[in-house]
């Protein structure tokens, strides 16, 4: 029957249709199912970046110096909360301002930001309510001390260092952000899942400095002492460990409260008479001059090459030991004769003027020091007294060190160690012997000489201290402006050797424009002694109590500074608490003879020195939707490395807004 | 013929045929899937309207008790008595449409650009219009017998009616109506014998009407052969269909489980109708779309069969066209989503959201299976008859 036929027709034009049907779904559900599924998780999850806890800086002993605590912000939308009564008690309760806790729950309003973060464990009763969103945060918190904040530094309000060794390894101490995939419908709204993947956030490294936070205040506080009791402008206290060339302290003040830097390595200045010790050891180091070589120093006036050179201590004969002592320019212009310009300009290299420590600071100056060739007829005869070079109190310090050590230049540290979260030490600080500077004998001897400017008729008797010797080297120099000598302006600096025999600190001091007297033996040194007397009576500075036992000079036997017992005996009511500390320490060092007092050393393989300044941290860039090839290119011209992935296709590792360290490895995911 | 004879003991009942039992069956089937993957693709837009996540599934169970009884009545109903309806159910629907038409929009209210609807979105009369479409088109072919193979006297006077329809419904403007009404007037000509030079012709006088869409058909073929050649693949894909093709496509074999897609978040446009099919790609998979298509084919095939059997010529083509005009809806909801065909806004049947639809698709089955059933005596104490005792 034809009707029937053409009912067949249609039904097998039907059956056709369902044929393709069959195909064309199973090519889209089999053949296409992986980019199709793909763009569904591309654009159905999100990634987000979970921030990793900053590191913790602590002080060489473990005191915090900068923390970082987790905090949250919160927002309520107040429609979507449930219990608004509830709402509003709780955030009373976490101690919410009782106007910013009506506005949260006035369902007039869509979304209500509350000011401030707050510490999670506070408000995790509100941010466990319905309709309320919290954004956690990080919040770094430092230690009090003003002083110490020069050095560790600052972050910025996204946790990034700004200043300071947060800055400098910023890279060490940020960690890892996390990443943690987000679902998110048409109009972009987040939502958990907890079948997303995530990948938690590594925390930051723990930098442990050099730094005794305990020396760090005492020189906070003799430094502000001075500036306010000398009418001073500013100064730099900087105290090394002359073993291992460690930064125990450096304080430093300056007139402009916006000055923020540690401006020991910062601000260089013109030495002055402070660098007379390193011509004379290299004068005895290359056998051109003793100790008991005597010049003539014309009644203390002396004009050489055009310039006139005139002593505070005139006289008309001065041994070497003397012009140290005394200070003599004319005597010190003239032994400086004996070595040629190349000579004197590698002699003041070589113990690390004119280039950076390499302390992993973001700035430091290098100071000047001109080569031989640029040199005028009288730069010999300036450099001997400290004039024509320029150069940083940590750089003075650290020279001095060579002569407390035995003749190394060391490179100063001041980070001893760093800590992954997990405790394994990354990196641990060992000395670092820049170069041999002078020989063993060269050192002591010029010691012996510093001890003479302390002692009785030197330059700094006043940073004399009653029972340990001390060593040391003051300089008085005119002070620059604006690039010329200001009238009556000066810099007095003392660098002390403590104690003078055997040091254990190397402590210079630095006060720019004291008003009064200004030469640096009355002025600086005296700061020196304040530090030195806190120093021992604190029980926690980093001195060597054992040793330092040791090298203490008994004031009845010690003829050689012509003590009595009758005079110690008048000064009894001012007994300071060091010389009863150091009374003390005499017995614990007999007592304790063979036992503990030494410290335990322990020597870690060392790694490479931290030299290089890190880059900043770079803020990965965005590149979902780009190509691989140009995904690829952006992230490596953004300055990272990149490594493929897979997972979905053009996310990254950290996510896209994360910022890492410049160079770090980012995982491009790619199609699986 | 006579409702019920009152005669005591002696009634005559429609006993369903084979056929009208496993079609039936393939609708209940329908259904109870179609009510699950509703509440799955609907519960995320629920919520977002701040009702419960049951709520689109909770009134289309209202639609389906409705379309239940609508069912049983049509299916114990006489389907013949329809002829004498031919009429009046065309005037019905030229009426209705054009009241859409000329009621203001607070009554006849236009979305999305066209006024299709009556009283909100609750009536879409050119809805109702398939169904007096299939039975004036199959009632005149009968009527007209042999002279349906003349053109003036025979074929001319369905177009000029129906034509009166698609220009009505193409002023919505709803052009896929006009084109199914069309369609569906050649298919029942067609199987009721007409001659094929006359389909040709009049065929080649719808060119000018189908140019308007010639883009879509372009974007059909494209479609086709990117389908065939994979790698020429290059037809432009608008947004919908990518949102589409990712939900089916991240089913897989499958599928990603009930209540787990995700593309029902905001990104596939009406999941809970236009595209309810993507749905099911994504959630049940090839295995879950591949059962929906071949429920179809079965429905077809049972349709048809029944068409074949059906007791007069009327109902033979009742038949075919309810069987077709239902199927091809599925088809062409199907093919959009799998990407095969260009966007339209065609509903699954038994499953898109929607209570007039689904009331009026369980009526057409309803009236199939009226064709399919065959009426038989029933002698003795079991002779109740339900009707006359309610009333």
């Amino acid at each position: 029957m034809t009707r029937s036929r053409r009912i067949g027709v249609i039904h097998l034009v039907l059956a056709v249709f369902v044929v393709a049907l069959l195909v064309k779904t199973a090519h889209v559900q089999f053949w296409q199912r992986k980019t199709l599924a793909a763009s569904g998780a591309h654009q159905q999850s999100t990634s987000r970046t979970i921030p990793a806890a900053r590191g913790e800086i602590r002080d060489a002993r473990g005191v915090m110096l900068a923390q970082s605590r987790e905090m949250v912000r919160l927002d309520v939308a107040p429609r979507e909360v449930r219990e608004l009564n509830r709402l509003r008690h709780a955030l009373l309760r976490a101690g919410i301002p009782s106007d910013v806790a009506l506005r949260a729950t006035d369902t007039a309003r869509r979304w209500v930001s509350l000011p401030g973060a707050h510490l999670a464990i506070d408000v995790a009763p509100v941010s466990a309510m319905r309709g309320v969103y919290t954004t956690p945060l990080v919040e770094r918190s430092y230690s009090m001390s003003p002083g110490t904040r020069r050095i560790v530094g600052r972050v910025d309000h996204d946790g990034r260092g700004q200043d300071g060794v947060e800055l400098a390894l910023d890279s060490l101490l940020r960690g890892t952000p996390g990443v943690a995939t987000v679902m998110k419908d048409a109009q972009g709204r987040r939502f958990d899942s907890p079948a997303a993947a995530a990948h938690p956030p590594v925390s930051g490294n723990t930098v442990v400095l050099t730094i005794n936070q305990e020396l760090q205040d005492i020189a906070e506080r003799a430094l502000a002492d001075a500036v306010a009791r000398m009418g001073a402008e500013g100064g730099d206290v900087v105290v090394l460990d002359p073993a291992d060339g460690d930064i125990l302290a450096m304080a430093s003040q300056r007139e402009d409260p916006a000055s923020l830097a540690a401006t020991a390595l910062t601000e260089p200045y013109e030495p002055g008479s402070t660098l007379k010790p390193f011509i004379a050891a290299t004068l005895l180091e290359k056998g051109r001059a003793r100790e008991t070589d005597v010049v003539s120093t014309f009644g203390g006036k002396l004009t050489i090459n055009g310039r006139t050179f005139t002593d505070e201590h005139k006289a008309d004969h001065f041994t070497l030991a003397d012009v140290i002592r005394f200070s003599s320019n004319v005597g010190i212009v003239q032994f400086a004769e004996r070595l040629s310009p190349r000579e004197e300009f590698e002699a003041l290299r070589d113990f690390g003027f004119g280039s950076p420590t390499g302390v992993p600071y973001p700035v430091e100056a290098a100071g000047t020091l001109r080569e031989p060739a640029r040199w005028s007829r009288q730069s010999g005869n300036s450099l001997a007294v400290g004039y024509e070079i320029a150069v940083t109190p940590l750089q003075l310090a650290a020279a001095y060190v060579a002569l407390a050590n035995g003749g190394e230049l060391l490179e100063p540290a001041l980070v001893k160690e760093v800590r992954a979260p997990d405790g394994r030490v990354l990196y641990s600080h060992s000395r670092q012997v820049v170069r041999r500077v002078v020989s063993p004998a060269v050192a002591r001897r010029v010691r012996t000489m510093l001890l003479g400017v302390v002692e009785a008729g030197g330059t700094a008797k006043r940073a004399d201290l009653e029972s340990y010797s001390l060593a040391g080297k003051t300089g008085t120099a005119r002070r620059t402006q604006h690039g010329r000598y200001a009238p009556s302006q000066y810099i007095p600096t003392f660098v002390g050797l403590f104690p003078g025999d055997n040091p254990q600190f190397v402590i210079l001091v630095k006060l720019d424009n004291p008003r009064g007297a200004y030469m640096g033996g009355l002025t600086a040194a005296p700061v020196t002694k304040a530090v030195l007397e806190a120093a021992l009576a604190s029980r926690d500075a980093s001195l060597n109590r054992r040793s330092l036992a040791a090298s203490r000079h008994d004031p009845v036997r010690d003829t050689a500074a012509s003590r009595s017992v009758a005079n110690l005996a008048a000064r009894r009511d001012s007994l300071t608490v060091p010389q009863r500390e150091a009374l003390r320490l005499a017995a614990d060092a007999a007592a304790e003879d063979s036992a503990g007092m030494t410290p335990f050393v322990a020597l870690l393989p060392s790694s490479p020195p931290m030299k290089a300044l890190p880059l900043p941290p770079r803020v990965v860039p965005d590149v979902r939707g780009l190509p691989m090839r140009q995904a690829i290119h952006a992230l490596h011209a953004a300055g990272f490395r990149v490594t493929l992935d897979s997972g979905v296709s053009g996310e990254t590792k950290p996510a896209a807004g994360a910022s890492i360290a410049a160079g770090a490895v980012v995982h491009l995911l790619a199609r699986p | 013929m006579p409702r019920a004879l009152a005669v005591d003991h002696v009634r005559e009942r429609w006993r369903m045929g084979p056929e009208a039992r496993a079609l039936t069956l393939v609708m209940v089937l329908v259904l109870v899937f179609g009510l699950a993957v509703l509440y799955s693709a609907s519960a995320i837009m629920a919520e977002q309207e701040n009702h419960n996540s049951w709520f689109y599934a909770a009134r289309q169970l209202g639609g389906v008790v409705a379309g239940a009884v609508v069912f049983a009545l049509a299916a114990k109903l006489d389907a013949e008595r329809l002829s004498e309806w031919a009429w009046p159910l065309m005037w019905f629907t030229i009426v209705s449409l054009l009241l859409v038409l000329v009621l203001p929009e607070s009554i006849a209210p236009r979305v999305n650009g066209s006024k299709r609807f009556l009283f909100g979105t609750s009536i879409q009369p050119s809805e109702f219009g398939k169904l007096g479409v299939i039975v004036w088109t199959s009632m005149l072919i009968v009527k007209k017998g042999d002279q349906l193979r003349r053109l003036t006297k025979g074929v001319l006077p369905f177009f000029i009616v129906i034509g009166v329809l698609d220009v009505l419904a193409a002023l919505e403007p709803d052009l896929s109506v006009s084109m199914l009404y069309t369609l569906l007037l050649a298919l029942l000509l067609f199987a009721g014998g007409v001659r094929i030079a006359h389909v040709v012709i009049l065929g080649a006088l719808a060119i000018p009407v189908l140019w308007s869409k010639v883009e879509r058909l372009q974007y059909a073929l494209l479609r086709i052969i990117g389908f065939l050649d994979p790698g020429q693949a290059a037809a432009q894909v608008n947004y919908q269909l990518r949102q589409s093709l990712i939900a089916v496509g991240s089913g897989g074999a499958l599928g990603v489980g009930f209540g787990q897609g995700r593309q029902q978040y905001g990104f596939l446009p009406f999941p809970y109708s236009d595209f309810i099919a993507s749905n099911i790609g994504e959630e049940w998979g090839f295995l879950g779309l591949a059962a929906v298509t071949l429920a179809f084919a079965a429905y077809a095939l049972l349709g048809f069969r029944i068409a074949r059997k059906a007791r007069s010529p009327f109902l033979q083509l009742v038949a075919v066209g309810l069987t077709f005009v239902t199927v091809l809806t599925a088809y062409l909801h199907i093919g959009v989503v799998v990407g095969l065909l260009p966007t339209t806004g065609l509903t699954l049947p038994f499953v898109s959201y929607g209570r007039s639809n689904i009331i009026l698709s369980m009526l057409m089955t309803g009236i199939l299976v009226n064709i399919g059933s065959e009426k038989e005596r029933v002698i003795g104490s079991g002779a109740t008859d339900p009707m006359t005792l309610r009333a």
